[in-house]
C-alpha cells in the first residue's frame, strides 16, 4: 500500500472517530435515550458500546467501532513495519493485518448489531 | 523514522514533540491490545453483559482506567497531529533580522492543543477513574 493512501485512510479514520464519537453519545443524551444522571454515575465501560447496544443504536455505534478497528489496524501497521527491514516481509504483514482487519470488523459489526 | 532500527529510535533527541509522539504510539497499541479482543469475548460469552463481567474484576478496573487514561490521549493529541496534516495549525518561520535561524514558531492554537491535551486527559481520567471504581455496575436504561 502507498504512504500516501495508509495516510489518507488513517486520518480520515480519525476524523470519523473524532467527530463521530462525541456526535453520537450527544445525540443519545440530546434525544434522551440514555439520562444524563445515568452517564454521570455508571463505570464508562457499561455506557460505552453497551448502552448503545441496549438502545437499540448497535448499528451506529458499529460505523464507529469498524472505522476503530480499519484505524487499530493501519496504526499497528505503521508501528510493525518499523521493525522489519526486507520488503517481502513487509507484504507479510500487509497481508496478516488486512485479514485480521477484515475478519475483527466482521465480527465488531456483528455483535454490535446482532448480540444484545 | 528509520526503518528496522527498533523501539529506541522512538526515544532519540527527545523532546516534548518526540515525548507525545512516544506516548501517542504506546497508548494506540494499548487501545489496539485493549479494543481487538473484544468483540470475540462478546462472540465467545454469547453476550454484552457475561463480557462485562470481566471488566468488574479489579485488573478489568485497572485495564479500564489504562484505557481511558489511552483514549484521551490518543485522541486529543490525534486531533492536534491531525490539525497539523492538514496544515490547519502548522508553525511558521522565525524571522530574525540578522541571522537565519532555523526554527518554526508554533501556532497559537497548536500550543492551546499541547497545553490541552494535557489537562484534558488528567480531567478525564480522575473522572473516568473515579466512575470505573465506585460507577453504577448495571445499566438502567433501554427496554
Amino acid at each position: 500500500m502507498k504512504a500516501s493512501t495508509e495516510r489518507l485512510i488513517l486520518i480520515t479514520g480519525a476524523l470519523v472517530m473524532i467527530i463521530g464519537m462525541p456526535l453520537v453519545i450527544a445525540l443519545a443524551l440530546l434525544l434522551g435515550k440514555i439520562p444524563f444522571e445515568e452517564v454521570l454515575t455508571t463505570h464508562p465501560l457499561v455506557i460505552i458500546p453497551y448502552a448503545f447496544v441496549k438502545i437499540g443504536w448497535g448499528l451506529i455505534w458499529a460505523i464507529v467501532a469498524v472505522d476503530w478497528v480499519v484505524h487499530g489496524s493501519h496504526g499497528i501497521r505503521r508501528v510493525l513495519i518499523e521493525f522489519i527491514k526486507s520488503e517481502r516481509g513487509r507484504k507479510i504483514i500487509d497481508l496478516v493485518l488486512n485479514i485480521v482487519m477484515v475478519i475483527t470488523g466482521i465480527i465488531m459489526f456483528y455483535v454490535l448489531v446482532f448480540v444484545s | 523514522m528509520r526503518a528496522g532500527r527498533g523501539v529506541l529510535e522512538w526515544f532519540r533527541r527527545l523532546n516534548l514533540e518526540r515525548i507525545y509522539f512516544v506516548i501517542h504510539r504506546l497508548t494506540g497499541i494499548y487501545l489496539v491490545l485493549y479494543i481487538f479482543p473484544r468483540p470475540y469475548l462478546v462472540l465467545l460469552s454469547g453476550s454484552w453483559e457475561e463480557a462485562l463481567r470481566l471488566d468488574m474484576t479489579p485488573i478489568g478496573k485497572m485495564l479500564a482506567i489504562i484505557f481511558i487514561f489511552s483514549i484521551l490521549f490518543h485522541g486529543i493529541n490525534g486531533l492536534r497531529i491531525v490539525l497539523i496534516e492538514l496544515g490547519l495549525i502548522s508553525g511558521r518561520p522565525l524571522r530574525h533580522p540578522i541571522k537565519p535561524i532555523p526554527a518554526l514558531r508554533a501556532n497559537k492554537l497548536h500550543l492551546t492543543l499541547i497545553v490541552a491535551t494535557i489537562v484534558l486527559t488528567v480531567v478525564g481520567m480522575v473522572v473516568g477513574s473515579y466512575l470505573v471504581l465506585y460507577g453504577k455496575e448495571h445499566l438502567l436504561v433501554g427496554p
